[in-house]
């Protein structure tokens, strides 16, 4: 983390100083050519209108850079502050046989133990013994129950070390009467509950305890504790809920210092803790562990908003190389449009370096406008995306941010945040300002006084040859270097680049433009059809930005034979003869114009065709990650609809064949068991770790887990002819185990990142289970199911009880409907009928439909966030129909006089650029399906193809109404030219 | 150091210049071996045919085109030695430019206009003013300072292009058809100003025309035809 925040200070400090020392040479050049520069200034605002299309086009780059980073920002004060809410104090915790928060119960003497033993360390700042457990209540005030609910009992004196709990009238607890309980605001809220509330809790023990609320406590670090809804007690009393007196469930600890500065200690504290509890474990045979549970919170969330920002950033640098290709298009236009005044200017003895300086201020206005604008709206962009982002996983995390307005004080702005994205931008235009205005400052004086000269210095025939020349050298050798590495990426950008240079170097030659349409054939052909890609032995590797590079090839091939088909569908919209006052020649008007200026449109076919592409992209691919998504959790299922878990399982089963509502709707319940215990692979002599220990009944009315589970096999041993013959044989065998995938190494699953990573299982491997009371058995892998859904090393169930595991297991039921039931009203059923047994339901279906929601929310989000990138296209648009407008005016007045109606003409105009953008969106919609079709076949085994006609709809008929905002006034400029003034008119 | 010596008499020559350009596979001579030397002093029109290189020979002459053979000499050092910022220089200060369209900014007013080139040579801008307004006063114009050039007639324009020409008193004035795009009286007027700057001011004064009247009031005249120079008289 702090690794992170050192390099973006660096980033921010080097490209600041990069954007100084340009801006200083800038300042120079201003300063020497004091007249020039107002000249230009005097220029660049004389036409408003444009000005501003210029500063948003180009604000876009830093908006995006910068609305990223302050996105990045907040989502990491959020989760701190969000896993700060959850633990609080409380950096590890130390359970006996469980996970980080359950396990089985212990005497409080072993805390005592513990205790003593960790009281000298400095890194420790106290002990807390607490019982844990989830409940289900009844607030019998209001009349309303609620389940999964937490039960956090810890003694009074805990609020020393923990921190005292606030009531939600902003006052401290200081007392909590004998049998009484405290609530969490958000328990309250479910409850509808205020104090002297009596609730009864159930713990599924078959017992209850009615208590009255003595507070209502705020979702601060001590009422939050692990994810809100939570009763509170004293430890003494909490034997009348939990049923066990003088034992406890969980042990707090929390380190020395202010809550995140504690968390740094953790790996010290964890040192300290694994020693102690070797000893004691050694001692009394038990099963204790230490979870570093804040670390484990805080890695995890910051590397899940890490990925999503640096995606978000990578994206971002598509909408500056976007803003780059247009600084590109206005300053060759600008230059275009002034060459005879610079012309003049040079005659009068302004020499050529001067008037580049003339352009490196003016842009140097522009880039400071709009990267400050830009930084400034990137901060918004920030807020609203993590706002977006709170809105969009709600269910998760967002109530207790709405709550305690944790959002609003987590939104963080830092300085080199805005820093980063002003000078990225700034450096980037700057940049580009520099090379145009240089290469714009080479023309010829006489050419531009003729007012002949396309700017930018034509090149010799000279340059013609060794540019592409050049290229050949280079492309030549990225092949050399992919094919030397073995690596798809350079060796395929060689062979494109390779292709483009050749077609270059023969078109310089020949001067036979179709050419070019060729070229951008073969691109496509070589990106698009996957098995091209077997020209490269099998043995080459390539990651995923093999993607992006096909991706930009592809769109490069499409804009290359945009330019050898235009001129074929001109042919077909030939005017008929006798068709007077017919618009076709408006129209061919209109398509014959983007051919002529060929740098023009190819930009703006990119502006538009690149950002097109990266939305429909993502867009293609959330819809094909969904389908994965649905169909994963279909496989990792089971084939069940329900897992229930619940701390009294016994009657789980009775409980569902008792109830009349459920009768018929159930075709399968199947019962196991789920311990968490420490195991090693192929001798004692190995590293221990923790796992689930998975126990099946060998027998059941219906058969049982082992005979009804749909799981597959990933791999199980020869010997076994069929899955039914392994989980046969297991129901029989206390030898034999099956375990999930990820313990085979094979997946990572979802397994959890700050646990020790557990051994690589294979078949045939043994494996040693660690029980209660120093008892040890060893089983033998018999298969290896290819699922990591439900995680575990599944025995028959007299493993378990002979390890001692029984007791403290978890049962777990597997519940698949009958053919034909409706899951939501089933769900409702089940939970009615299983309330007493305090269960966690978890329903399959529901998961599967949230799943579909936050991907496609992830997917909008992403696509709004690159469809910024489309105002700099329509800017561009914008900018270019202006300059139009101009040029033309003679030969606009001319056709006019000639006998265009001023309707033809305008239709004609906007039917120019409407066809731009629509060739552009084409382009990019055809190849992001294109690119989607070859992330398919290359990912066959995960994905398949699959997409979302109405938001490719959409996107087009946005870009297109964007488009014609931005002519819309250039339109209406070329209805009012007068023939007579036109023709008069000399630009 | 004789031929040097020499050479200051001249306010610019050309030495067996010739200048191609290249329209797709051919080449065309627009100029082929011309010699030409213009006196300090001279009153100069240089005539022919439209196309005949008129336009080319000028350009060469001042320095604003490279020649492809030959030398060009101005100010008594050869243009092909000389770089960029050393040419645009010596243009801002010793030659003055008048062109057939006029060629003013149109972001700028008159005065703005007429003030750039002392601008350039780093005149201070209230100086550079005050020199606007005296060569506006020379030109008949000081009352339209504040106009913008396309609220000017085409002879006004011309006037203002020329008061832009004068203001940092430049030996050479070079005038590429002045009076092709005007009337005729507005013609006479600006080829007044002409005459009075030679006569008064003794400034070189290169004119190309094919205007018969406009040639028959300079000293000398240098009659160009295909390239070539084919009378020269003074
Ligand atoms: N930029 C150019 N490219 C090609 N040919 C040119 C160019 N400029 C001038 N020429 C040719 O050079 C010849 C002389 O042109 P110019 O000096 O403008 O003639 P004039 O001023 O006498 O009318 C003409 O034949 C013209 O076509
Ligand atoms: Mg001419």
């Amino acid at each position: 983390m702090k690794g992170v925040e050192t390099t973006a200070v660096d980033i921010a400090l080097y490209l600041m100083i990069v954007f100084l020392l340009l801006a200083f040479m800038s300042l120079l050049i201003i300063l020497r050519n004091r007249f020039i520069f107002r000249l230009f200034i005097r220029n660049a605002f004389g036409n408003r209108k444009r000005a501003a299309l210029i500063i948003a086009g180009l604000m876009i780059g830093s908006a995006m850079i910068s609305g990223a980073l302050v996105m990045r920002s907040s989502m990491l004060t959020l989760s701190s502050n969000m896993v700060t809410l959850s633990y609080g104090h409380v950096d590890e915790t130390i359970t006996n046989f469980g996970n980080s928060l359950y396990g089985s119960a212990f005497n409080y003497s072993t805390f005592s133990e513990i205790n003593a033993s960790v009281a000298n360390s400095r890194l420790i700042a106290g002990l807390v013994p607490m019982t844990y457990l989830t409940v289900s209540a009844y607030d019998n005030t209001t009349g309303v129950p609620y389940d999964e609910l937490g039960f956090v009992a810890a003694p009074w004196w805990a609020n020393g070390i923990l921190g005292n709990f606030i009531s939600v009238n902003g006052s401290e607890v200081t007392r909590l009467p004998r049998g009484e309980l405290m609530i969490d605001q958000m328990a309250a809220k479910q409850f509808n509950a205020s104090p002297g509330d009596k609730l009864t809790v159930y713990t599924g023990n078959g017992k209850s305890y009615t208590g009255t609320v003595y507070a209502v406590v705020n979702d601060n670090f001590r009422g939050y504790f692990d994810s809100g809804f939570n009763i509170f007690m004293r430890l003494g009393d909490s034997s009348a809920v939990s049923g066990t007196a003088g034992r406890i469930s969980l042990i707090a600890v929390a380190n020395a210092g202010p809550v995140l500065e504690a968390a740094q200690r953790t790996d010290a504290v964890m040192k300290v803790l694994n020693s102690t509890l070797q000893t004691i474990n050694t001692k009394l045979g038990m099963g204790l562990a230490a979870y570093p549970v804040l670390q484990d919170q805080l890695n995890l969330i910051h590397s899940e908003v890490s990925v999503i920002s640096d995606l978000y950033l990578a994206l971002s640098l598509f909408a500056v190389a976007a803003g780059l290709i247009l600084v590109a298009v206005i300053f060759y236009m600008l230059a275009e449009e002034r060459m005879r005044d610079l012309g003049t200017l040079r005659a009068l003895g302004v020499t050529r370096r001067q008037i580049t300086g003339g352009f490196v201020s003016e842009g140097f206005i522009y880039t400071l406008l709009s990267c400050f604008a830009g930084s400034v709206l990137g901060v918004g962009i920030g807020f609203l995306m993590t706002y977006g982002f709170v809105e969009l996983f709600g269910s998760t995390f967002a109530a207790p941010v709405r709550e305690t307005g944790i959002l609003l004080s987590s939104f963080t702005v830092t300085a080199q945040d805005v820093a980063i994205g002003f000078s990225a931008g700034a450096v980037a235009t700057l940049a580009i300002i520099l090379i145009a205005s240089y290469r714009i400052g080479r023309f010829s004086v006489i050419e531009a006084m003729k007012r002949n000269a396309s700017g930018g210095g034509r090149n010799g025939r000279n340059a013609k040859i060794s540019l592409p020349l050049i290229l050949l050298l280079i492309s030549g050798a990225l092949l050399y270097s992919g094919s030397e590495l073995k690596m798809l990426e350079p060796a395929m950008l060689g062979i494109s680049m390779i292709m483009i240079s050749v077609v270059w170097l023969a078109v310089s030659v020949t001067g036979a433009d179709y050419l070019t349409g060729v070229a951008g054939a073969a691109l496509i052909l070589i990106w698009g059809i996957p098995q091209s890609w077997n020209l490269f032995p099998g043995n080459f590797t390539h990651s995923y930005y093999i993607y992006v590079e096909s991706g930009l090839f592809l769109v490069t091939g499409g804009i290359l034979m945009f330019f050898s088909l235009e001129p074929l569908m001109l042919g077909l919209i030939k005017p008929r003869r006798n068709s007077g006052g017919s618009i076709v020649p408006a129209i061919r008007q209109a398509l014959a114009f983007p051919t002529q200026k060929k740098v023009r449109t190819a930009a703006s076919l990119a502006l538009f065709s690149f950002v097109i592409f990266g939305i429909v992209s993502v867009s293609v691919l959330g819809s094909m990650i969904n389908q994965a998504a649905v169909q994963t959790v279909a496989k990792q299922s089971g084939g069940y609809n329900f897992v229930v878990y619940s701390g009294n399982g016994g009657n789980l089963t009775s409980a569902l064949t008792g109830n009349a509502t459920l009768t018929g709707s159930i075709s399968a319940a199947n019962l196991i068991y789920d311990v968490g215990t420490s195991f090693t692979l192929n001798g004692s002599g190995s590293r221990p770790f923790i796992y689930s220990l998975v126990g099946i009944p060998s027998s059941g009315a219906d058969g049982g887990f082992a005979s009804q589970n749909r799981y597959e096999f990933y791999s199980y041993l020869p010997r076994f002819h069929s899955p039914a013959a392994v989980w046969g044989a297991l129901k029989n065998n206390s030898s034999l185990a099956v375990i999930d995938i990820t313990l085979a190494g094979i997946s990572k699953g979802n397994f959890a990142s700050g646990a020790p990573a557990p051994a690589k299982a294979a078949l045939g491997d043994t494996l040693t289970i660690y029980g209660a009371n120093h008892t040890a058995r060893s089983v033998v892998v018999a298969g290896i199911l290819d699922e990591f859904g439900f995680q575990g090393v599944f025995v028959r169930l007299p493993v378990m009880s002979s390890l001692g595991l029984l007791e403290p297991a978890f049962p777990v039921l597997f519940i698949r409907l009958a053919p034909g039931v409706s899951p939501t009203a089933a769900s409702i059923n089940l939970r009615r009928a299983l309330t007493p047994y305090d269960p966690v339901v978890i329903d399959l279906n529901l998961i599967t439909q949230q799943l579909t929601m936050d991907i496609r929310g992830i997917v909008e989000m992403t696509e709004i966030f690159i469809a910024m990138g489309l105002v700099a296209g329509t800017a561009g648009l914008g900018i270019i129909a202006m300059r139009s407008v101009v040029e033309r005016r003679q030969q606009i007045g001319l056709l006019r006089a000639i006998g265009f109606t001023r309707r033809m003409m305008s239709a004609s105009f906007l039917l120019e650029f409407v066809f731009i953008a629509l060739s552009g969106s084409a382009i990019g919609v055809v190849m992001s399906l294109v690119n989607g079709e070859v992330i398919a076949a290359k990912l066959s085994y995960v994905l398949s193809f699959a997409y979302s006609p109405s938001s490719i709809v959409l996107l087009v008929v946005i870009s297109l109404l964007l488009t014609v905002a931005a002519v819309l006034s250039s339109v209406r400029a070329v209805s009012r030219i007068e023939p007579s003034t036109a023709i008069r008119y000399i630009e | 150091m004789q031929e040097h010596a020499k050479d200051k008499e001249y306010a610019a020559q050309a030495l067996n210049i010739s200048k191609y350009y290249t329209v797709g596979e051919e080449r065309v001579a627009a100029l082929k071996n011309v010699t030409v030397n213009i006196k300090q002093g001279d009153f100069v029109a240089i005539t022919g045919p439209s196309g005949s290189g008129k336009s080319t020979l000028l350009n060469c002459l001042s320095g604003l085109d490279r020649v492809t053979e030959g030398e060009v000499v101005i100010g008594g050092r050869t243009i092909t030695g000389m770089t960029d910022r050393e040419i645009s220089r010596f243009r801002a200060s010793n030659m003055g430019f008048v062109f057939q369209n006029y060629a003013l900014l149109p972001v700028f007013n008159v005065a703005e206009n007429v003030e750039l080139p002392a601008l350039i040579t780093g005149v201070r801008a209230s100086e550079a003013r005050k020199m606007a307004m005296e060569v506006l006063d020379f030109v008949g114009l000081k009352n339209r300072f504040n106009f913008r050039p396309d609220q000017l007639s085409g002879g006004e324009q011309q006037r203002v292009a020329i008061a832009r020409s004068l203001i940092n008193r430049p030996p050479v004035l070079w005038a590429d058809e002045p009076t092709g795009n005007l009337d005729s009286e507005s013609g006479s007027a600006v080829l007044e100003l002409f005459a009075r700057l030679n006569s008064e001011h003794r400034s070189t004064v290169v004119v190309v025309t094919h205007n018969a009247e406009v040639a028959s009031r300079t000293r000398t005249r240098i009659r160009l035809s295909d390239g070539k120079i084919t009378d020269e008289r003074s």
